[in-house]
C-alpha cells in the first residue's frame, strides 16, 4: 500500500482544474486511494499494489482528470535510431526501454520521477527482484547500447560516489550494492554504451557520469529490467506515460529488432453477460472515465494497466466508474437457516454455568515460556519469529494464566473466583475450561464442588480418582477422564506471591462434544 | 452501642443538616466536646457529617481600627471642607494617615495640591467602599485588601444530621437460627443497620468483550448465517495465503517480511488436499508468472487472517449458503494500546447463483446498521489480492468522523476454480476489537484481554449493540 506525496498546485495543474477537497476525495475513493494529509502538500495512500500508474502526481492527476472528463490522452511513439542489443544476462534476461524528450523538468518533476521509480521497484518490483528501473540523461549516452553479463572487473563511478569501482567493489562497498547483491548471484547484468562505458548496473546502481538525471535533464533514457515481461512492460509504460503528462515526447528504442515502448491501448473482449450478472449493467460506456475506449463489446485499456487480466478486473473498473456509492443496494433473497457451530454451543453452555460461580477472563493464547518454566509445565508450539519472548509460544494450559491473574489482583478483596474457556495447543487444538477459587477458606472441596456442579449441569456424573499433578497438593488432587482438580500447592502460590489458599480445576471439553 | 451521653446528644440532632456551632449553642454543649461526640456517632453509623468551607472577608489587625473610626480619606475630606490647609499643618493633625489619604483622594480627583496647600475640589458624603464589609462588592473588597485593611479567609463549618435512631434497650442485632427457633424475637425491635454503606462484592459474570462477540454471533444467526467449522490456527502457509490467490512473492505474503508468525516445529505441514494444492499451484504459476516454492507453501505458520476459515469452508459448502466465523488471528506486532500480536476477526462468505455486487454492498450496509446503528455508510474501491471487485466500507461516527469498518469483495474466479465452485462468492471481513472499543469508550486494546479484575469490573454488562 504505497503512500505518495504530491504538491497540490502541481496536481491541480495536471488535473487541469481546481478540484475541492470533497470532490477530490470522492473521486479518489473510486481510485482505491485515500487522502491522508491535505494542504500545500498532499499525502495519498493507494491501496492497490498492482496499480503503479497511480503512484505519482502525473498518474493520480491523469486518473482524476479522466474520471471527470472521460477524455484520455492518445500516445504517439516517434521513430528513432536508438538501439539496444540484449544478450539476455541470465539473472534478469528482460530489458525494455524508451527515450522521452523535452520533459518540462523542475525540482517537483524530478521528485515525482524518483518517488515513482522507487515505489515501483520496491512494491510492484518486489524490492527490485522482478523489476528494476534506471533513468539516465539520454544526451550523454552514445547509442547503440548492449545489455549483457558484465566482467566483474569492469569499473565505473557509481551514482553518488567519487571514484571508479569494479562491479565486485560496488557489491561490497556501496550501500545499494550490499542491499541487492543477492539479486545478481547468477552474473552481473550491465548496460554498456557504444563507447564501452557502463550506463547502469541493474538492479544495483546507475553510472554517476552518464546514468544520472537532475532538475535540468530534459531528455531521459529509461531502462527497465527484470524477469517478468508483463511487469517490466507495465513499469516502463507507467514511467513513460507519466512523463508525457510533463510534455515529454516519446521515442522508440529497438531491442533485438522489436520496438519499445508499445503505448497502444490493449483490447479486451468483455463478456457482457458476466457484467450483467455480477454488476447489474451491460452498458460499458462509463468505462471511459477509467481511460478505456469502447468499441462494441471490445474495450481498449491504457498501456500502463498491467492488472487487467480477467472479466472481474473490468467489472471492478466499470463499477468504480459508475461509483460504488450510486449502485442500488440489494439483500440476498434466498433462505438459509442460521446456526452456531456445536463447539460454540458447548462453549456457551459451559460459560453460562461457570459465570454463575465466577468471573470470566479472556487472556491471550500467545504466552511466555518463563511462566511455564516456573511451573514445570510443558509448551508444545514455539514461534520462529516472535516479536517478544513474552508472546513466543502458544499456551498449553489455562491455569497458569488464571494463577497469574490472581497474582495481579492481590490488592482486591477475597474471595476471588475466576474462570476461562478457551483454546490451548498440546500441540493439537483443545477447548478447555479452567477455574480458580482464592479465599482464606478455599480448600480442595471448593474446586471439587464447582467441578461436580459443572459436570452435573452438563448431564454427566464425574468419577473422581486420587491423582497427582505438579500444580496441586499431593493427596488433595483428583482427576476425571477429562481433567484435574485440587488444592494448588503452596510452592506454586509462592511463585505467584499469592498469600491466600487457592483451589482449581482444568478440564478439556472435547469429550462433551460427542 | 452508643453511650448514654451519645444517646442524649443524638436525641437533639435533627434528621436534616444543622450546623455544629449552632447546635452547640442550642443544646449548650461546648463545641469541642460536641464535635468529638458527633464523630463517634458517625463512626457507629448514627449520623452523617458533611463539611463545607466558604470564603469570608475580615478586617486585618490594622484595618480593625477603622471599624469604629473614619478612614484616613474621610478625615482629610472633613478637615478640608472648611477651606484649604497647608500640608505641614495636615501632617501635624493626621500623622501617618496623611500619605494614604492624599493618595486616595488624588486618585479619585477630589483634591489638588497647590503651593504646599491641599485644596478640596469636591466633597462626597459616602465613598463606595465606606460600607459594612458584608455589603461590599468584590472589587472594593479587593481594593481594601490591596491597602492592607481587609483580608480573605476560608472558614469551614461542619453540618450534621441523624440517619438512624439510637436503639432501645433489648433489641436484636443479628438474627440467628437460635432466635428463630426459640421465637425470642417476638415483641423485640431490631437494631438499625447503616443501609447506605455496603462494601463491594463481585459475583459471577461473563467477560464483556466475549458477551459482545456473543451478540455479534446472535445477530448473524438471525440473518441466516451459519457458523463455520472451527480449525487450528497452526496451518501450512498454503492455507493462509496461496489458496486465497495471494502470490508467494506478494509483499504481504513474503515470509521474510515478518507479516506472519512462523512455527518452529514442525517446520513444514503437508497439505492433505493434494488435488487442490496442485490446481492452486497451476493457477498461480499461470497468472502471476513466478515459480512456485513448495517450501513457502508448506511452511508452518499461525493464521494471519480469518479468511483462512472461509477458504476452508469452500471445500464443501452448501449452495446457496451463508457462513461466518469469529476467529483469533496472529500478526507479529509490538504490544501497545493499539496493537496486540493476536486479535479477533469476523469473516464470512455468501454463495449463490444470483449474487451481484449490489448484494455485497446491501449486505455490508446491513452489517453497518446492525453493528454500528448507523445508516451513514460510504464505499471505497479497495484492493485485496483475493477479491475483484473489492470494496472498503466506512461508517460515520458522530465524534470520530468516517471510520473504516471492513473490507469485502467477490472472490476471484482464479481462486474459486481449484475448488470447482462456479457460483459467485461474496467474501467480507470486519474488525471487531476497534469496533468494540469505539462503542464502549475503551482506549486500550489490552483491556480486552486483561488479567486485571478492576478493569473488567469497570465495564458494565453488554446485552445489546
Amino acid at each position: 500500500m504505497p503512500t505518495i506525496r504530491v504538491n497540490r498546485e502541481d496536481l491541480m495543474d495536471i488535473i487541469g482544474r481546481d478540484v475541492d477537497r470533497e470532490t477530490l476525495e470522492s473521486i479518489l475513493f473510486m481510485l482505491k486511494t485515500e487522502l491522508e494529509v491535505w494542504g500545500e502538500e498532499i499525502e495519498l495512500s493507494v491501496d492497490d499494489s498492482e496499480r503503479p500508474d497511480l503512484w505519482s502526481s502525473e498518474g493520480i492527476g491523469r486518473a482524476v482528470r479522466t474520471y471527470i472528463t472521460s477524455e484520455h490522452p492518445e500516445y504517439v511513439v516517434r521513430p528513432s535510431s536508438y538501439e539496444i542489443k540484449n544478450e539476455r544476462p541470465s539473472s534478469r534476461p528482460i530489458i525494455m526501454a524508451a527515450v522521452v524528450k523535452n520533459v518540462r523538468m523542475d525540482e517537483e518533476v524530478l521528485f515525482q520521477i524518483i518517488q515513482l521509480q522507487e515505489k515501483i521497484m520496491m512494491s510492484y518490483g518486489r524490492n527490485r527482484k522482478r523489476v528494476a528501473i534506471g533513468t539516465s540523461n539520454a544526451d550523454k549516452i552514445s547509442f547503440p547500447l548492449t545489455y549483457k553479463k558484465g566482467n566483474p572487473n569492469i569499473s565505473f563511478v557509481p551514482l553518488g560516489e567519487e571514484r571508479e569501482m569494479t562491479l565486485e567493489e560496488i557489491l561490497h562497498y556501496t550501500e545499494k550494492g550490499r542491499q541487492y547483491a543477492h539479486l545478481v548471484r547468477e552474473g552481473y547484468p550491465i548496460i554498456l554504451d557504444s563507447k564501452g562505458r557502463v550506463v547502469t548496473f541493474p538492479p544495483i546502481i546507475n553510472s554517476n557520469d552518464i546514468g544520472r538525471i537532475d532538475e535540468h535533464t530534459k531528455n531521459i533514457f529509461i531502462d527497465v529490467t527484470g524477469d517478468d515481461p508483463r511487469r517490466v512492460e507495465t513499469a516502463l509504460n507507467v514511467m513513460v506515460t507519466a512523463l508525457v503528462e510533463r510534455g515529454g515526447e516519446v521515442y522508440e528504442v529497438k531491442i533485438n529488432g522489436k520496438s519499445y515502448p508499445d503505448l497502444s491501448f490493449r483490447p479486451f473482449e468483455v463478456d457482457t453477460s458476466y457484467m450483467k450478472r455480477l454488476g447489474g449493467t451491460e452498458d460499458l460506456t462509463p468505462l471511459r472515465r477509467m481511460g478505456y475506449r469502447i468499441e462494441g463489446n471490445t474495450v481498449y485499456y491504457p498501456p500502463y494497466r498491467g492488472d487487467i487480466r480477467s472479466q472481474s478486473d473490468v467489472l471492478e473498473d466499470l463499477l468504480s466508474s459508475i461509483d460504488y456509492n450510486s449502485i442500488p443496494l440489494l439483500q440476498p433473497d434466498f433462505y438459509t437457516k442460521g446456526s452456531l457451530h456445536k463447539e460454540t454451543e458447548l462453549i456457551n453452555a459451559v460459560r453460562d454455568i461457570m459465570s454463575s460461580i465466577g468471573e470470566e477472563l479472556n487472556t491471550l493464547t500467545l504466552t511466555d515460556p518463563e511462566l511455564y518454566n516456573r511451573l514445570s509445565l510443558p509448551l508444545y508450539v514455539k514461534l520462529s519469529n516472535p516479536v517478544s519472548s513474552t508472546h513466543s509460544h502458544l499456551r498449553s494450559s489455562l491455569l497458569p494464566h488464571l494463577l497469574r491473574a490472581l497474582s495481579h489482583n492481590k490488592t482486591l478483596p477475597y474471595p476471588q473466583s475466576l474462570f476461562e474457556v478457551g483454546e490451548v495447543y498440546t500441540p493439537h487444538r483443545e477447548i478447555r475450561v479452567a477455574y480458580v477459587y482464592a479465599s482464606p477458606s478455599s480448600t480442595y472441596t471448593s474446586a471439587a464442588q464447582a467441578l461436580l456442579f459443572l459436570y452435573r449441569k452438563l448431564g454427566r456424573e464425574p468419577s473422581l480418582t486420587p491423582s497427582s499433578h505438579p500444580l496441586f497438593i499431593e493427596g488433595r488432587t483428583a482427576s476425571t477422564p477429562e481433567g484435574i482438580v485440587g488444592g494448588i500447592h503452596p510452592r506454586v502460590l509462592e511463585v505467584f506471591d499469592i498469600e491466600v489458599p487457592v483451589a482449581a480445576f482444568e478440564i478439556t471439553l472435547s469429550a462433551f462434544l460427542q | 452501642m452508643p453511650t448514654k451521653q451519645e444517646i442524649e446528644v443524638l436525641k437533639h440532632i435533627p434528621t436534616h443538616f444543622v450546623e455544629l456551632n449552632q447546635l452547640s449553642r442550642k443544646i449548650d454543649v461546648d463545641p469541642s466536646t460536641l464535635s468529638s461526640l458527633v464523630e463517634r456517632l458517625r463512626s457507629k453509623g448514627f449520623v452523617e457529617i458533611k463539611k463545607r468551607s466558604r470564603v469570608v472577608w475580615t478586617w486585618t489587625e490594622r484595618g480593625k481600627y477603622y471599624i469604629s473610626h473614619p478612614l484616613p480619606e474621610r478625615r482629610l475630606m472633613d478637615l478640608l471642607r472648611e477651606g484649604p490647609l497647608p500640608l505641614k499643618r495636615l501632617k501635624e493633625l493626621m500623622g501617618d494617615e496623611l500619605e494614604p489619604a492624599l493618595g486616595v483622594l488624588k486618585k479619585e480627583g477630589l483634591i489638588k495640591i497647590e503651593k504646599g496647600q491641599a485644596i478640596l475640589l469636591d466633597y462626597r458624603e459616602e465613598l463606595p467602599w465606606e460600607k459594612d464589609l458584608r455589603q461590599l462588592e468584590g472589587e472594593y473588597l479587593e481594593y481594601l485588601r490591596k491597602r492592607g485593611l481587609v483580608e480573605r479567609k476560608r472558614e469551614s463549618s461542619i453540618y450534621v444530621r441523624k440517619i438512624r435512631e439510637a436503639e432501645e434497650e433489648d433489641t436484636i442485632e443479628r438474627l440467628t437460627p437460635q432466635i428463630l427457633r426459640d421465637k425470642s424475637w417476638k415483641g423485640k425491635k431490631f437494631t438499625s443497620y447503616n443501609v447506605r454503606e455496603v462494601p463491594d462484592k463481585f459475583f459471577g459474570s461473563k467477560h464483556p468483550y466475549l458477551e459482545f462477540l456473543d451478540i455479534i454471533r446472535r445477530e448473524l444467526i438471525s440473518m441466516g448465517f451459519k457458523e463455520m467449522e472451527p480449525n487450528t490456527p497452526i496451518i501450512p502457509h498454503f492455507w493462509d495465503l496461496e489458496v486465497l490467490f495471494v502470490p508467494q512473492d506478494h509483499p504481504s505474503a513474503d515470509l521474510g517480511a515478518a507479516d506472519t508468525f512462523m512455527v518452529e516445529s514442525p517446520e513444514y505441514l503437508p497439505v492433505k488436499e493434494e488435488d487442490l494444492y496442485k490446481r492452486v499451484k497451476e493457477e498461480h504459476e499461470r497468472f502471476w508468472g513466478y515459480k512456485w516454492d513448495h517450501n513457502v507453501a508448506k511452511r508452518t505458520v499461525l493464521r494471519s487472517h480469518a479468511t483462512v476459515l472461509s477458504a476452508l469452508t469452500l471445500r464443501s459448502p452448501e449452495i446457496p449458503g451463508k457462513y461466518f466465523t469469529i476467529s483469533r488471528v496472529y500478526r507479529p506486532e509490538q504490544v501497545d494500546a493499539k496493537h496486540l500480536p493476536e486479535f479477533n476477526q469476523l469473516d464470512g462468505i455468501v454463495l449463490d447463483e444470483k449474487l451481484t455486487f449490489s448484494h455485497l454492498l446491501g449486505l455490508l450496509k446491513e452489517f453497518a446498521k446492525v453493528f454500528t446503528g448507523t445508516e451513514r455508510v460510504r464505499f471505497k474501491s479497495g484492493y485485496f489480492p483475493f477479491t475483484e471487485p473489492s470494496v472498503e466500507m466506512f461508517v460515520k461516527h458522530p465524534e470520530l468522523g468516517w471510520i473504516e469498518v471492513g473490507g469485502a469483495g467477490i472472490f476471484r474466479e482464479e481462486l474459486l476454480r481449484p475448488f470447482n465452485i462456479e457460483v459467485p462468492v461474496i467474501a467480507w471481513g470486519l474488525g471487531l476489537e476497534r469496533f468494540f472499543m469505539i462503542r464502549y469508550g475503551i482506549n486500550d486494546i489490552r483491556h480486552l484481554f486483561t488479567e486485571d479484575l478492576s478493569v473488567l469490573r469497570s465495564i458494565p454488562k453488554v446485552w445489546r449493540l
